[in-house]
């Protein structure tokens, strides 16, 4: 989850009441956070990925206001019409189709607001856009560009400009060659001939989206207007983005002005601050909640949340606000109204109906195998159920039946799920070489096989002088207990020594136990005879 | 008196004290007793009141390696002078010595007044004096060679001359000695019954013996040898621990394979296709089969419609297009409610009341807080009746029933419930989050039909197994040691 850093000095600047940490802690955990850590003087916060609008410091001071009443109810953005605009090329429709964009302008950044900026644009990078492949986004000082501005293509060679981070003029390709943005994003323009690019009327260059913005163009404590540039591969994440980082920089004194995106077929207008609908029906939201709480709590909840409720015959009508790209569904909804209310403040009661419940038959026999198994003085243990071939298979002779195998392993020590458990207590006997003999253990887990599940009894058992009919009696009393009643053949698994491996078939199991290869004893560096077997359902 | 039983060691010991106070190995002989039983029977009458065990730590010389070679062979100066008798006279360099005693010898002559010395052009040469007394020295390093002794015991003359020279080594001993307490001496021991039963013998049963004798009480605070014994592992008690609180809050247990499709696993529970959880880094995907195909065309038309544009619920969908390709990998579940959601698309009527304790996979590297899979438990309550308050309330019963009373919610997020919370208890002096629940989004319970309210929430085992057994390295649940997991509670 996405992680940002508030300092309350800069929060406070945003807030009517200040906060102290304490009530700062209180307060976020109820809008929707996970504190990771509060001090005196900063915050480090998580926050959910539906809430992308949180992730600055200027979204938690906004959040904050409206849910401390400070400032109940919607923010009303002012926008200003467009004064100048975008061309968008057709030849960028092809490789990165969706922008948008936007003006604010008489904003005071200082150090600290700068690096929430950055932030904002970071986290929203990574959450909403999929990093960067679905958006990405640029904040350029306004006053070193001149409208109206291009959104087109280039040629990998040309223009040569001077990039973030450098200070000197890189091709395209140099970028994506040698910056060390460009070696990380290079992958989402790999497909493509020609690269998006983003120039003022002078030709200077704005962006390369989404690799590297330019230079020229990078936010100071100075600016005080800024050009926001928004591109990406869908429409609605790339507005919720504008809208998140608009609002952001109206918390920092500015006022948005829109621009004019001149698409080859249309034009849009943005960024569309306007509120937008939502409803649900009041009936629903009670019933669901559990109880009512009356219109006027549930119209003052809407308002904490910074929406603007509005019941007309039964039906709530919500004005959400522009930067919220989260409300699917009128169920959305009644979750503000529970953060409004407060999730603490909720009544909560049981079910009143009495019901039956009843376990799996499959742990009815695990239970009858753990009491049978301790019962004879074996302990139990737990492994994992991924596991490798060459435990599976190599270590033990064992041919490969078509195990699930996964395509992206960690590491290779895990990249198969287990047919078989009696490798996996053969290997935990070699961790416990120190320990002292004899050792029985067992285990009673899941194995699959054929790509099903399937319950398994293994067993093992490790000691100076493990002989072949041991394992017999321990078997035999294992089959007993369990009911498994079937004839006993000869078997030919190479984990066991060739004639000393029984197997016992049964309508829904089969059983096999034996004394353990040396081959397979040498690779597990065991000294020691073992004796063991497994019954799979 | 004070009413004290005694082994009928410690009233043999008690009985020979009665005469005076003995070391342990007078003890041993006058009580026949072993040395080690008197000693045990005296620290037993000690703890008792009876005993003072009062010790005295003596040091012992006894001759080192060149002590024992000079007590048999004679010191350098007394084999010198016997030379010097013999011969007459001699040059130091002459005498049969070895180099370092030839050093030494010289002072020792002189002191001794065996031999006098005189500086030729030859080198130094001795001439006897026909003094050939026996020195002290002589006789204590005998007498020492023959037996250790205390330094009071040793003559003092000549212990002084031997601690000129390094031939003697120490070691100290500890001698002990049974006195009894006033206790011990008011103690009468003729009214003691010394007929007590110790081991009790299939002799004595079968021949009625034992009847109208008294039983030696046995200690309980002694050590004794550890037993051999198995124990369930701790998950397990854990596991079962749970299933038993649902199975009392009349759920019913579900379970589900681990090989699924991306499809029943993401897609019906409204898991955007591009959600970060689907990535590669984030879910083991399965070369072994590499995909399932999905028959049901109603379903994957509903599903398909229900992410593009919200289809026939009143949701927007998430707006991209649907792939069915992608919905058909195959993968290891990240969740018990992929198991879930099957469930309920076979028996979508409720009332319902179902559980689950399974393992699930994500893809992460193991390390002492990391498992590449691990156990999720989850429970279900779908009633027409069911709502946010009951799910509180319910959430409340269960982790009270697993011992934490002190349980509170907060607003959490997951993509197919909504509202979402994390639960939260107290644990000790800190509130820990503990799993997480909601309700299913009306995008995933459409398709199937659902209409009443799913409730869900589901913790994971591992984290409260950690919990209650105080470890911080995961690896020890799954990767155990044998002995420690005998010993976990």
């Amino acid at each position: 989850m996405p992680v940002i850093n508030i300092e309350f000095d800069d929060l406070n600047r945003m807030l009517k009441e200040p906060l102290d940490s304490e009530s700062f802690s209180k307060i976020i955990s109820q809008i929707g956070a996970d504190p990771d850590e509060i001090n005196e003087k900063d915050a480090i916060i998580e926050f959910f990925p539906d809430r992308p609008d949180l992730l600055s410091t200027e979204g938690v001071a906004r959040a904050i206001r409206a849910f401390t009443e400070q400032q109940l109810g919607l923010v009303n953005y002012k926008t200003n019409a467009a004064t100048t605009h975008m061309v968008v090329s057709p030849n960028v429709l092809g490789v990165r189709p969706c922008v948008l964009g936007g003006i604010v302008r008489g904003i005071k950044l200082d150090d600290v607001a700068i690096k929430c900026l950055m932030e904002l644009q970071e986290k929203l990078h990574v959450t909403l856009g999929r990093k960067r492949n679905k958006v990405s986004i640029g904040i350029h000082d306004l006053g070193k560009l001149e409208g109206p501005f291009n959104y087109t293509t280039c040629p990998p060679h040309e223009p040569a400009f001077v990039p973030l981070q450098k200070d000197y003029e890189m091709t395209p390709e140099e970028i994506l060659k040698e910056h060390p943005k460009g070696i990380e994003y290079a992958h989402l323009l790999e497909e493509f001939k020609e690269y998006p690019l983003i120039t003022d009327s002078k030709d200077e260059v704005v962006s390369m989206p989404p690799i590297i913005n330019g230079a020229l163009t990078t936010i100071t404590e100075k600016t005080t207007e800024v050009l926001i540039d928004v591109t990406g591969l869908d429409q609605n994440a790339v507005e919720a983005c504008l809208n998140i980082v608009a609002a952001a920089l109206v918390e920092r004194g500015g006022e948005i002005e829109q621009l004019e995106l001149r698409y080859p077929t249309e034009k849009i207008i943005a960024p569309q601050m306007e509120p937008k609908m939502h409803k649900i029906e009041n009936d629903y939201l009670v019933n669901l909640l559990g109880f009512d709480p009356e219109n006027f709590a549930i119209f003052k909840a809407f308002r904490k949340c910074a929406m603007e409720p509005d019941l007309k015959d039964g039906t709530w009508h919500v004005k959400t606000p522009a930067y919220r790209a989260d409300i699917l569904h009128p169920i959305d909804l009644l979750e503000e109204v529970a953060i409004g209310l407060g999730y603490d403040n909720l009544p909560e009661h049981l079910p009143k109906e009495t019901r039956f419940g009843d376990a799996l038959k499959s742990r009815k026999l695990e239970k009858n195998c753990r009491e049978t198994m301790l019962g004879i003085g074996f302990q139990e243990v737990v492994t994992l159920t991924l596991t490798s071939t060459k435990m599976l298979h190599e270590n033990t002779g064992r041919e490969s039946n078509y195990e699930a195998e996964v395509s992206n392993p960690v590491t290779e020590d895990y990249h198969m799920l287990r047919s078989s458990i009696l490798p996996n207590l053969i290997e935990l006997l070699k961790n416990n070489r120190h320990r002292e003999l004899p050792q029985r253990i067992f285990e009673v887990g899941q194995v699959v096989i054929e790509h099903s599940n399937r319950t398994s009894l293994a067993w093992i058992e490790l000691t100076s002088k493990s002989t072949f009919s041991s394992a017999r009696s321990t078997a035999e009393i294992i089959s007993k207990r369990l009911e498994l009643n079937g004839t006993p053949t000869e078997d030919d698994d190479p984990l066991f020594i060739p004639g000393r491996c029984v197997q016992i078939k049964t309508e829904n199991a089969t059983l096999k136990y034996g004394e353990i290869h040396p081959q397979t004893l040498e690779k597990y560096e065991l000294s020691y005879p073992a004796i063991g077997g497994e019954i799979i359902w | 008196m004070v009413n004290v039983d005694l082994s009928p060691n410690e009233l043999k010991l008690l009985k020979c004290l009665k005469e005076g106070p003995l070391s342990p190995h007078e003890a041993s002989l006058k009580s026949e007793l072993g040395e080690k039983e008197a000693m045990s029977a005296a620290s037993w009458l000690r703890s008792k009141g009876l005993v003072d065990i009062s010790e005295e730590s003596t040091v012992y010389l006894f001759p080192n390696e060149e002590g024992k070679k000079y007590a048999e062979q004679g010191l350098p100066e007394r084999r010198a002078v016997e030379w010097l008798n013999q011969m007459g006279e001699s040059l130091v360099d002459e005498l049969p010595l070895d180099d370092n005693e030839k050093k030494v010898v010289i002072g020792w002559l002189k002191r001794k007044k065996f031999a006098e010395l005189e500086k030729t052009d030859d080198g130094l040469k001795l001439s006897p004096t026909g003094n050939v007394d026996e020195t002290p020295d002589e006789n204590v390093l005998v007498l020492l060679s023959r037996k250790p002794m205390a330094e009071s015991e040793i003559d003092k003359e000549g212990l002084a001359l031997l601690k000129g020279r390094q031939v003697l080594a120490t070691k100290e001993e500890v001698s002990r000695i049974f006195n009894l307490t006033e206790e011990g001496e008011n103690f009468d021991v003729e009214n003691i019954d010394d007929d007590l039963i110790g081991e009790l013998t299939p002799e004595m049963l079968q021949s009625g013996e034992w009847k109208g004798k008294s039983f030696q009480r046995y200690s309980n605070d002694t050590g004794v040898e550890a037993s051999d014994f198995a124990t369930l592992h701790p998950l397990t008690r854990f596991t079962e621990d749970i299933r038993s609180i649902f199975l009392q809050m009349g759920f019913t247990e579900i379970e589900g394979d681990y090989v699924e499709s991306a499809f029943w696993n993401m897609d019906v529970l409204f898991i955007p296709q591009d959600h970060p959880a689907r990535e590669l880094q984030d879910t083991f995907y399965l070369s072994e089969p590499a995909s399932f195909v999905i028959n049901d065309e109603d379903l994957l038309d509903q599903v398909k419609s229900i992410h593009e544009d919200g289809g026939n619920t009143e949701s927007k969908g998430w707006g991209s297009n649907w792939s069915k390709e992608t919905a058909q990998q195959a993968l290891l579940r990240t969740h018990t409610t992929v198991g879930t959601i099957r469930y309920l698309s076979n028996n979508p009527e409720p009332p319902i009341r179902v559980f689950s304790v399974g393992r699930v996979f994500r893809r992460e590297a193991l390390d002492a807080t990391h498992l590449p899979e691990f156990t999720q438990v989850e429970g279900i309550i779908v009633e027409p009746e069911a709502n946010f308050g009951m799910l509180i309330g319910v959430l409340k019963e269960f982790y009270r029933r697993m011992g934490f009373h002190d349980v509170r919610v907060r607003p959490a997020y997951f993509p197919y419930t909504e509202p979402s919370l994390e639960v939260e208890v107290r644990f000790g002096d800190k509130w820990l989050e503990l799993g997480g629940a909601g309700i299913f989004r009306p995008e995933v319970t459409a398709p199937f039909g659902i209409e009443c309210p799913v409730l869900a929430w589901g913790l994971g085992l591992e984290r409260l197994a950690m919990l209650h057994l105080g470890i911080k390295d995961i690896r020890m649940l799954y990767q155990s040691d044998i002995q420690w997991l005998k010993e976990t509670v």
